[in-house]
């Protein structure tokens, strides 16, 4: 057996003259949380969309549950989405809703009240959608996602609207279903909202993929890294070319010269300032944490583009 | 081009062309028996679940209760106008409301009217599953998307069948007590009643569920509700009856409010009932087709 929940090779869609999704490979394991990060147009939902089987590919090949992307009839029984905004009828009850879809998907009247019961909309479900809120309609849609008992769950943008109560919700309902076994995908473009739920990472920009591997992987990214201030701030470029010269890996910050370099030979850097007549106002050693990894790949990622 | 990639937990595995290439193959060649449903009922599920939405009060309530209002209304019209010229040209269905097919005359005389109301409902229908996103909602859990398409039909079929014998069932009761009103004599009403108003029932429906497939193929299209009911009314009201001035009636007639008006009536004087219903079926079978593709083939984006 297969053991990707969904596998892609050289997968690309364009829109005219844009591409949004450039030849990505993936091979995403089965079963725990998947975070799919990358800015907003990054390409994660058109990606998700061709998982979908809601738009074709241009270009590539990808296979869920070892079933091609171009026949999503034989996987839909086992997928559950939520793609984007939620979408519902306004005018009629959550458990209407609901229902609605339970027929189409062939799925036990009692499964409806099970997947309320899940996302805690059952003391509502029979007030209108248009009296939901933003948070209530985004569970209500996960609702929707959970009513196969789906072995794929893939989310997109799932806490959007909601409140930091409902975030953490959310977060604690994608860390239990993904412990019971299920494959959750889910996409943010927010790193902090994935960190604390993923197993796994995939980090996308520009339509194609960054990084994509355990969570651990990434972590291991981290550099770790040391701001030196000289005393005048006229100072800053010529003190940056002192470590450039030396062959350190030199950033310019607002007022600090950042020399990525294990912060133990961070006497190194005093000594070679003090050698090139400069003295320094401060020295402190500091270490990335996973959002600054995430923007440095994406920034890096912004200047090659342009 | 050879792309690196992660399995689970990180060892790193080298993909080339000759992966990709191998991945294509497969696909190319899985059984695709195994793909089949084996769930017989599914096109049903689609209806089932169609009806559903349909059956909202919001929806089910305001297009039954157009329907039965002028229904009402053109029953009125048709026997207190009589032939009289009005803004549009003459009231009237054109029967001799004293012969047993007066008893009909308001649902003839209606007869577009129902068709632009079924057109405005399906296009709704329609439309609303893109405007509100419930399309990819949909195509996700059933991606066999001629199935959904078939299901909708079924169901605005079956909703307007039921929406048109309200209609019938209005239109026909009131008939006696507007003909009273109007002074018409009724005693030729009793022979044939059940075969009058079956037989001109059908018609209407049959016209009125054309007019409805092109309301939801213009918004399958447009994927906009107010797109195709202006459409449509615009065509009905003005674009056709500009054509009727510019051209001869030998032109205008095949066009489809003609045509679909010659159905509802059982054949006109243009055009026999038989050359109609062949027309409004080519009508409406183009139309069917042309939105079927478009559903079928088109990126769920919105």
């Amino acid at each position: 057996m297969d053991n990707h929940a969904i596998t892609t090779r050289g997968l690309t869609r364009r829109f005219g003259a844009i591409t949004a999704v450039d030849s990505v490979d993936l091979d995403i394991p089965r079963g725990g949380v998947v975070g799919i990060v990358g800015p907003n147009g990054a390409g994660k939902s058109t990606t998700i969309r061709m998982l979908l089987g809601l738009i074709e590919p241009t270009d590539g090949a990808g296979t869920v549950f070892g079933e091609p992307i171009t026949r999503p009839k034989r996987y839909a029984d086992r997928v559950g989405a939520l793609i984007e905004n939620p979408a519902f009828l306004p005018n009629i009850s959550a458990r209407a809703n609901v229902q609605s879809m339970a027929t189409l998907r062939g799925v036990p009247s009692d499964r409806v009240d099970d997947v309320l019961e899940i996302v805690g909309l059952s003391d509502r479900a029979d007030d209108c959608v248009s009296k939901y809120s933003l948070g209530m309609k985004q569970r209500l849609g996960i609702a929707i996602a959970l009513l196969p008992d789906p072995e794929l769950l893939v989310l997109d943008e799932p806490t959007n609207g909601l409140d930091p109560a409902g975030i953490v919700e959310v977060r604690q309902l994608l860390r239990r279903l993904g412990d019971e076994g299920r494959t959750v995908v889910v996409s943010s473009h927010l790193l902090s909202e994935i960190e604390a739920a993923a197993d796994y990472l995939v980090v996308i920009r520009f339509g194609k993929i960054l990084f994509a591997g355990p969570l651990g992987d990434l972590l291991e990214q981290e550099r770790r890294y040391v701001d030196l201030q000289p005393e005048m701030e006229s100072e800053i470029e010529d003190l940056a070319s002192v470590y450039t010269n030396a062959g350190y890996d030199v950033t310019i910050e607002p007022d600090t010269v950042r020399v990525v370099i294990d912060p133990v030979e961070s006497a190194n850097l005093n000594r070679l300032a003090i050698e090139n007549g400069f003295v320094l106002r401060q020295l402190i050693r500091s270490n990335e944490n996973l959002e600054d990894v995430f923007l440095r790949m994406t920034d890096a990622n912004t200047e090659v583009a342009a | 081009m050879t792309t690196a990639s992660l399995d689970k937990y990180g060892s790193e595995t080298q993909q080339n062309e000759a992966g990709r290439h191998e991945m294509a193959s497969q696909e190319a060649h899985r059984n695709p028996a195994r793909g089949r449903s084996k769930k017989p009922r599914l096109r049903l599920r689609a209806t089932r679940s169609e009806a559903r939405r349909l059956n909202r009060r919001s929806f089910a309530g305001v297009g039954l209760g157009l329907l039965v209002f002028f229904a009402l209304m053109t029953a009125a019209i048709t026997f207190i106008a009589g032939d009289q010229m009005g803004p549009g040209g003459s009231f009237g269905s054109g029967v001799d409301l004293a012969s047993p097919e007066g008893l009909v005359a308001g649902l003839i005389t209606g007869a577009n009217m129902f068709g632009i109301i079924t057109l405005s409902l399906w296009a709704a229908a329609t439309a609303s599953d893109y405007s509100t996103g419930w399309m990819r909602v949909l195509v996700q859990a059933e991606p066999r998307r001629w199935r959904l398409y078939g299901g909708k039909l079924a169901a605005l079929a079956a909703y307007t069948l039921v929406g048109m014998a309200a209609a019938a069932v209005v239109s026909v009761a009131a008939a006696p007590a507007l003909a009273g009103a109007a002074g018409i004599s009724t005693t030729a009403w009793s022979s044939g009643v059940v075969d009058t108003v079956l037989s001109t029932w059908a018609n209407v429906v049959l016209s009125v569920l054309a007019w409805g497939v092109i309301g939801l193929a213009v918004a399958t299209l447009t994927r906009s509700a107010t797109a195709a009911i202006a459409g449509g009314i615009g065509y009905l009201m003005v674009v056709e009856g500009l054509l009727g001035m510019v051209f001869d009636s030998g032109v205008t007639t095949y066009l489809p409010g003609s045509s679909l008006g010659a159905v509802a009536a059982g054949g006109t004087a243009s055009l026999a009932y038989g050359n109609a219903l062949l027309l409004g079926l080519a009508y409406a079978v183009v139309a069917i087709l042309i939105a079927g593709l478009v559903f079928a083939r088109r990126d769920i984006t919105s």
